[in-house]
């Protein structure tokens, strides 16, 4: 029986589930290579579609820019590192595809991904949150539809749970979530509805290359001869990169969350503190996140982060203090330099394709990704620009700042 | 030694009692209604005594649960106590006036916001 | 008598210790007893509401023993043990109605009701006990069927019998006690199912005979039951229990002798409305795998047990782990354990020096040199066989928490899981509050019956802070030395521009 696939896709989180489902759907023998590891962003995510909340720096980005302030290394009155307008309708573009795509897993794989229209909410807790707030609104290049401003009495309205003591929040329309892990399962299972092969608990030792092309992958069981090999291994990227030579600049960019016990409907909306964010997933349980750490590949969770996540989330929504944790875990981000993902072909190389360093926003743009990976594999254009996420970008900025 | 015998019109008391004395009576509200029960006994050994043994159903497939463990760790028997949900009555002392109540699923939110507006897939 | 007085830590409090002893039964009480003696002084925590363990519970201090002579040895042993707490002096600090939620090297943080804190201990002494083992049967969730334990601390400490007419099954010696106590409470018990079997031989009573007080007691609950008319009938077991509601029958019927596998044709419906089941017990583990310990899975010993060493030190330096959470085996091998985790410690503390340390630790060692001979032969017994995994139905619940069925797990192995983490991601088996208690050491033992490995390749559902139920607020309210907790730096990704 032969063991040879056209596509061999490393990583089974969500971005090798997206690129293995949509190579199998175009009729690519695929092989769905995957061994679980402690820390794995999937699993360890909040599942939060923020392609709004995400691009205005909210979610993690504020709450670390506030540590950040607080340790005296980022200015006061600045906001949060805001990414480009091109990840923007990148983001936008990707969430779009969940509802179709939600469906269509459901057909080919039995399986709910447990999509809801939720939104975010920024809470204003301070002068400093509302000029924020209010610079966003401003500069917002996206619709203005998107965005809604609330009263702290309109807030009170429509989320009796949070705090009263709040000057306002704003609404971002169009911001969702997900279960991440169901999501993930069902991309897989989706990909071997379509005929791709999974090889769950399987570790990648070596991918052999010659004259120039990815002729094989290999495990520590079987040799799979092929023709593309993807780098969707997530936080471990840069390892797998370096079996064919190539230097990707992805790190693991720890994450730290608290889960609630699971509670009667208690948050309507996503909220995003300076603190914390908070998501309340359809099984019940409220996820409050999260940290940003550079710790390695130490995936233990820490006193300060507990208590510090705690406090935020009792702030917002004070009925949270008579609440249980059920545990806290953390996981590792696939942080890239300009925390933007590293997409497709790499020069000198053929055959070897990168889906890696979604960062933050691994969820939200699996599907877009899995799209134009597809697309590269066919020889197509893909349905988004894939230059802004080229590897080539970083030795760029190398020159450059060389030059300069 | 002994059991009292029960009777049609006399409430069930399964209690012990030989060679003890309990705590001070108190009444504790189960459902609306209220239970006899002595200080220093858990809720879950009053409702027992009672002979309530269904203490909560589940949010799945609203199974019917009771005392399970019995030490605090099966989470098995908790209920709505308070207002508050999820509380193990295995590990919770008796209280005079306590309010408890049958738990269905994950019980009842008294802050809740409505969610209705919110729409499943988008 | 011997009830310390007691007080909670204060909100948010902080406090340095030379040495902690987590868990207030047998074991951690012969542990801050040991170490009080040589002079160490030691913090003794525990969940409860007193001292003395699930085995040694306290009745409630607001109720009054007429007769302290008619709540038995087990009762009596606790008292004597409390009082050689007592007599040990103030060097012991004991700290009832404290939870430990985690391990952060040497901070231990705690919460008791809405307040907690951290404590930095030198040398810890993790003495966290075991809790009954879960074996899934048809019925096993319906209200009416009950732990041993949890059925002993009902008729023990609540005083309260827990249905009319009950059917005891499982298998160990904790059988024949529970059905005494619960006939003495006032239950008709019409048998007790033992899955094992005896086989007597010269050689096993030569090997006990050292302990022959232990024989004797066996020997007594075994006559009660006889005068009380309650059979015991060796190699069965329950099969299912029955009800809409509630327990209103169970099945029972013999198994295979070998492999404890039920023989169906052979099975019998008794109405009852209370099922008692014990299946020996499970270590509690979660803070010794917090602590960072070595751990390996000893079958006889109740599954995933901490490395130890003779003086129960672990694979952590300054961590000791004694009693049931380090390896099922009773209270009376807790206590040695205990005394030696001790005295070890205050050796390491440099309060005794080494021929002192071992002039004190060589009684509780040949103790346990002695139970360990009973232990062989109660093993022979009751050392859990594969069949059991045989009870359970497709249908069956496996998790109860998140009211996963065997079915699901199995639909979980078909999609490629191959472990319990696997599994649990894809069925949410384990994610509930029990944290996989109650669910990890049976589906390990079905994972690996459907493999045909052992139940060591099936890994364990990792334990997660917080291992005792804190609630967000408390939590919050942690008051923490801000600049040492710092594993992980804060990231300056490039693209923060700030």
């Amino acid at each position: 029986m032969s063991r040879s696939a056209d596509v061999v896709v490393v990583g089974g989180g969500v971005i090798g589930g997206a690129v293995a489902y949509y190579a199998a759907r175009r009729g690519l023998r695929v092989a769905l290579v995957d061994q679980p590891k402690p820390g794995r962003a999937t699993s360890a995510s909040a599942g939060g579609l923020w392609p709004l909340g995400e691009s205005a720096g909210l979610g993690c980005g504020v709450i670390f820019h506030k540590a950040m302030v607080a340790s005296g290394a980022a200015a006061a009155g600045q906001g949060p590192g805001q990414l480009p307008e091109s990840f923007l309708a990148f983001a936008i573009r990707s969430n779009g595809m969940f509802p179709r795509l939600a469906e269509e897993l459901r057909e080919a794989a039995g399986m709910d991904i447990e999509l809801e229209a939720t939104s975010l909410l920024f809470l204003m807790y301070d002068e400093g949150d509302e000029a924020f707030a209010r610079s966003l609104r401003q500069r917002w290049p996206g619709r203005r539809s998107q965005l809604e401003w609330l009263t702290s009495e309109a807030a009170a309205g429509a989320e009796p749970a949070l705090t009263r003591e709040l000057r306002g929040a704003l609404r971002f329309h169009g911001d969702d979530q997900v279960n991440p892990y169901r999501t993930a399962d069902a991309l897989r299972a989706g990909a071997c509805h379509h005929g791709a092969r999974l090889l769950s608990h399987t570790e990648v030792t070596g991918i052999e290359v010659e004259r120039g092309r990815v002729v094989a992958v290999r495990t520590r069981s079987e040799r799979l001869p092929t023709g593309i090999v993807v780098n969707a291994a997530g936080a471990w990227a840069g390892q797998v990169a370096e079996m064919v030579g190539v230097e990707v600049p992805v790190r693991p960019v720890r994450g730290q969350i608290v889960c609630t016990a699971t509670l009667p409907p208690l948050l309507a909306a996503c909220v995003s503190t300076t603190d914390c964010y908070l998501a309340q997933k359809q099984h019940g349980e409220v996820i409050i996140g999260s940290t940003t750490e550079e710790a390695g590949f130490d995936s233990g969770v820490t006193l300060t982060a507990i208590q510090t996540l705690c406090a935020g989330a009792v702030r917002a929504v004070p009925a949270l203090a008579d609440v249980e944790v059920k545990r806290v875990w953390s996981g590792f981000r696939p942080g890239s330099p300009d925390e933007l993902p590293v997409l497709g072909p790499v020069e000198g190389l053929q055959g070897y394709l990168n889906a890696c360093g979604h960062f933050r926003t691994g969820v939200l743009t699996a599907p877009l990704t899995g799209l134009m990976l597809a697309e590269i594999m066919m020889g197509e254009q893909p349905s988004y620009p894939v230059e802004p996420f080229l590897l080539s970008r970083f030795a760029r900025v190398a020159v450059e700042s060389l030059a300069g | 030694m002994r059991m009292e015998h029960q009777q049609a019109s006399e409430p069930m008391d399964r209690r012990v009692e030989d060679g003890l004395q309990r705590g001070r009576a108190v009444e504790i509200v189960v459902d609306g209604l209220p239970v006899r029960a002595f200080e220093g006994e858990s809720v879950a050994a009053a409702l027992l005594a009672a002979g309530t043994r269904v203490l909560r159903t589940t949010a799945r497939h609203g199974a019917p649960r009771g005392l399970y463990c019995g030490i605090g760790l099966c989470f098995e028997c908790v209920m709505t106590v308070d207002r508050r949900p999820n509380v193990r009555t295995c590990q919770t002392p008796v209280r005079d006036g306590m309010q408890v109540e049958t738990q269905q699923g994950e019980g009842r939110w008294p802050d809740a916001a409505s969610r209705s507006w919110r729409r499943a897939g988008a | 008598m011997a009830r310390r007085r007691v007080e909670v830590l204060a909100a948010g409090g902080r406090m340095k210790v030379p040495l902690l002893v987590v868990g207030g039964g047998p074991a951690g009480m012969a542990a801050a007893i040991e170490a009080a003696r040589a002079g160490l002084a030691c913090t003794l925590v525990d969940e409860g509401p007193g001292l003395g363990g699930q085995i040694y519970r306290q009745l409630p201090a607001s109720f009054r023993v007429h007769d302290a002579r008619g709540l038995g040895r087990d009762h009596a042993r606790g008292e004597a043990l409390r009082a050689e707490l007592a007599a040990a002096g103030e060097g012991i600090d004991a700290r009832p109605g404290t939870s430990v939620v985690g391990i952060w090297g040497s901070d231990v943080a705690w919460v008791a009701g809405d307040a907690s804190g951290t404590i930095t201990a030198e040398q810890l002494v993790l003495a966290t006990g075991a809790y009954d083992r879960p074996v899934p049967f048809p019925g096993w969730t319906l209200p009416g069927v009950l732990t041993a334990g949890g059925a002993q601390g009902l008729v023990k400490t609540m005083r309260v019998a827990p249905g009319r007419r009950a059917l005891v099954a499982g298998t160990g010696p904790l059988l024949l006690v529970v059905a005494n106590q619960l006939h003495q409470a006032g239950v008709e018990v019409v048998a007790v199912a033992e899955a094992g079997c005896p086989t007597w031989s010269p050689r096993a009573f030569g090997k006990v005979w050292g302990e022959r007080g232990l024989l004797k007691d066996a020997w007594d609950h075994w006559r009660a039951l006889r005068r009380a008319g309650i059979p015991l009938r060796f190699n069965q077991t329950v099969f299912a229990a029955h009800g809409a509601r509630e327990v209103e029958a169970v099945t029972c019927g013999p198994v295979d002798v070998e492999t404890w596998s039920p023989i169906r044709e052979r099975a019998r419906r008794i109405d009852v409305d209370l099922l008692v089941v014990g299946f020996g017990f499970v270590p509690n583990t979660e803070l010794t795998a917090l602590a960072g310990c070595r751990h390996r899975y000893v079958h006889e010993l109740g599954g995933w047990t901490p490395v130890r060493t003779a003086r129960m030190e672990t694979t952590v330096p300054g961590v000791f782990a004694a009693g049931d959470g380090a390896g099922v085996a009773g209270a009376l091998v807790a206590v040695e354990e205990g005394r030696i985790a001790g005295i070890t410690a205050a050796e390491q503390a440099g309060m005794l020096g080494s021929a002192e340390a071992d002039r004190r630790r060589a009684p509780p060692a040949a103790r346990l040199r002695s139970l360990a001979r009973v232990r062989e032969v109660l093993d022979e017994i009751s050392r859990l066989r594969p069949g059991l995994t045989e009870l359970a139905t497709p249908e069956t619940v496996a998790c109860r928490c998140e009211e996963v069925s065997i079915a699901e797990v199995d639909g979980a192995l078909e999609r490629g899981a191959r472990d319990l983490q696997a599994v649990k991601l894809l069925t949410r088996l384990g994610m509930g509050p029990c944290q996989g208690r109650n669910c990890a050491p049976s589906m390990a033992l079905h994972l690996a019956h459907a493999a045909g490995e052992g139940p060591e390749a099936m890994g364990r559902i990792n334990p997660r802070p917080p291992i005792k139920p804190a609630t967000v607020g408390a939590l919050a309210n942690l008051n923490l030395h801000r600049n040492r907790d710092a594993q992980g730096r804060a990231a300056h990704p490039a693209g923060s521009q700030g």
